[in-house]
């Protein structure tokens, strides 16, 4: 590259428009031996972003970096398992719970109304109930218009029999 | 993660306990009047249910066996009936059906006199869960529940076997 | 993202994020500590990597955004006591450089006296060879600023080595 080439480039730089490629150059032209006395004043700063560019770290680093990221790893699956084990008991104590409810309410409502109080003592009796009230709601379904005496009767005086 | 859990149970555990407290309208009603002398309660439990098919009715052929169709499908009975405030109670027991849970089947009003509502609990098909009767009439309140997998029509066939015999 | 793809793919960047954070700190042990630091945030966001077009001006953000964090908590500790410690650091002890060395801390001290944001971007550029795109995406900067605060540094640089050749013949 000629003086005129490196003047040029030189420039632009300082104006900042020079392309990575360019200042590559510039800098490789630098680093060598044939600087050209006029850009002697510029040379530091590129020996500087040279020398800068040298510090990095121990080679060790990288290694030690891996071993914590895979310990980071197994501690990770640590916590993913106790998490994992802690979401399993919840849904099994809400399965539990979901399943034992459907019965829990009614033996509430039995405790609380002892329906069983209510119930004929023989399965005649129970039966008569049972006709009597499907009778009772045959009669309300075709529309009629009196009240099914005979029935509510039936109803009525059984319940009292065994109340 | 811990709260978020939380939330789930409680979601999870007030779904399930709403979800039972509304499912039993009767139990609902009546755990209001459990004391109350005025109220005569029948109740049929599922065990006695299984111990009907060897009993007789002492009815007509077609009556008896539309009603041995219709015991066959029911699995719990359980009936109120009161003879004080019929009307006061029926409108009680009226607003008290929630109206998400059971489906209007019929309603009948006769003027002055009686009010019949049929309510029914069901999955979409003819199967019903439940069949509920209210009666507001000047002289009685009848609240009864049917429970099972009742069919629907079964409980048509036997309503016809009666129209038919009243008819006659 | 398992481990060989993070060792390929994001390793690399450690020298660049250790010299960002060292001329950050001025701190060569808590600059690697920085670094440690990044690659396990990365590493334990690497789902995220995913979405990331450019791994190692992402890395360089994070190193940037955890060294002003640093600075920032350190600064309230000893804000009391003492300058940031960049100088310090720097300052060689005039007896025992050499003449080039002597060159080159003129060049240090040229370039932190620039403002902290022309400096930023003319070592992003200079010495890590960052595209204009990535240095505006580690600066959050928009193009139009970077390209304005590199040309102000340079133009400084220039004036400053100007006066510094004429001072010395």
């Amino acid at each position: 590259m000629t003086t005129q080439d490196i003047q040029k480039l030189l420039d632009k730089y300082f104006e900042g428009e020079t392309s990575l490629e360019e200042e590559a150059s510039l800098k490789r032209y630098f680093q060598g031996k044939d600087v050209d006395p006029s850009f002697r004043a510029f040379q530091p700063l590129f020996q500087f972003l040279e020398s800068e560019r040298e510090a990095s770290l121990s080679p060790s680093f990288e290694t030690r970096i891996l071993t914590q990221i895979q310990a980071e790893n197994r501690l990770r699956m640590r916590r993913i398992t106790i998490y994992i084990a802690r979401v399993a008991a919840i849904a099994v104590m809400i399965i539990g719970i979901v399943v034992l409810f459907p019965k829990q309410p009614h033996m509430n409502d039995s405790i609380a109304i002892n329906w069983a109080q209510y119930e004929p003592q023989t399965d005649e009796e129970a039966m008569a109930e049972t006709t009597a009230a499907l009778q009772l709601l045959a009669s309300k379904l075709n529309g009629s218009a009196r009240t099914a005496t005979k029935e509510l009767d039936q109803i009525k005086r059984s319940a009292s029999v065994f109340k | 993660m811990r709260t978020l859990l939380f939330v789930i149970t409680v979601v999870l555990l007030g779904v399930s306990s709403t979800a039972q407290a509304q499912s039993d309208a009767i139990s609902k009603y009546f755990s209001k009047y459990v004391d109350d002398e005025r109220f005569t309660v029948v109740y049929i439990s599922p065990k006695m249910f299984q111990l009907f098919d060897k009993l007789d009715i002492n009815l007509d052929d077609a009556e008896a066996n539309a009603i041995k169709e219709v015991v066959k499908d029911l699995r719990g009975l359980r009936i109120l009936v009161a003879e004080e405030n019929t009307m006061e109670l029926y409108k009680e027991a009226s607003q008290l059906i929630n109206k998400k849970e059971y489906e209007v089947l019929m309603t009948v009003r006769n003027k002055g006199e009686e009010s019949v509502d049929f309510l029914i609990k069901d999955n979409g098909g003819d199967i019903i869960d439940e069949l509920l009767m209210i009666i507001g009439g000047p002289d009685d309140f009848v609240l009864m529940s049917f429970v099972g997998k009742i069919d629907i029509n079964k409980i048509s066939e036997m309503a016809k076997a009666f129209e038919e015999d009243d008819k006659e | 993202m398992n481990t060989q793809e993070f060792q390929i793919q994001v390793l690399p960047v450690k020298d660049k994020l250790f010299r960002l954070a060292f001329r950050m700190t001025g701190n060569a042990l808590e600059a690697e500590d920085l670094v440690q630091e990044v690659f396990l945030k990365v590493w334990n966001g690497r789902m995220e990597l995913e979405s990331v077009q450019n791994i190692e001006a992402w890395c360089m953000r994070i190193a940037k955004n955890l060294a002003i964090d640093r600075l920032r908590s350190k600064h309230w500790q000893t804000r009391t006591d003492e300058e940031p410690i960049i100088v310090e650091t720097h300052e060689a002890s005039p007896y025992t450089i050499t003449e080039q060395q002597d060159t080159l801390e003129h060049i240090r001290q040229i370039m932190h006296q620039l403002p902290e944001k022309h400096r930023q971007v003319m070592e992003l550029r200079d010495i890590e060879e960052l595209s204009y795109e990535e240095i505006c995406e580690v600066l959050s900067m928009t193009m139009a600023q970077v390209k304005t605060n590199l040309h102000r540094a340079r133009q400084a640089v220039r004036e400053a080595l100007i006066k510094l050749n004429v001072s010395k013949n």
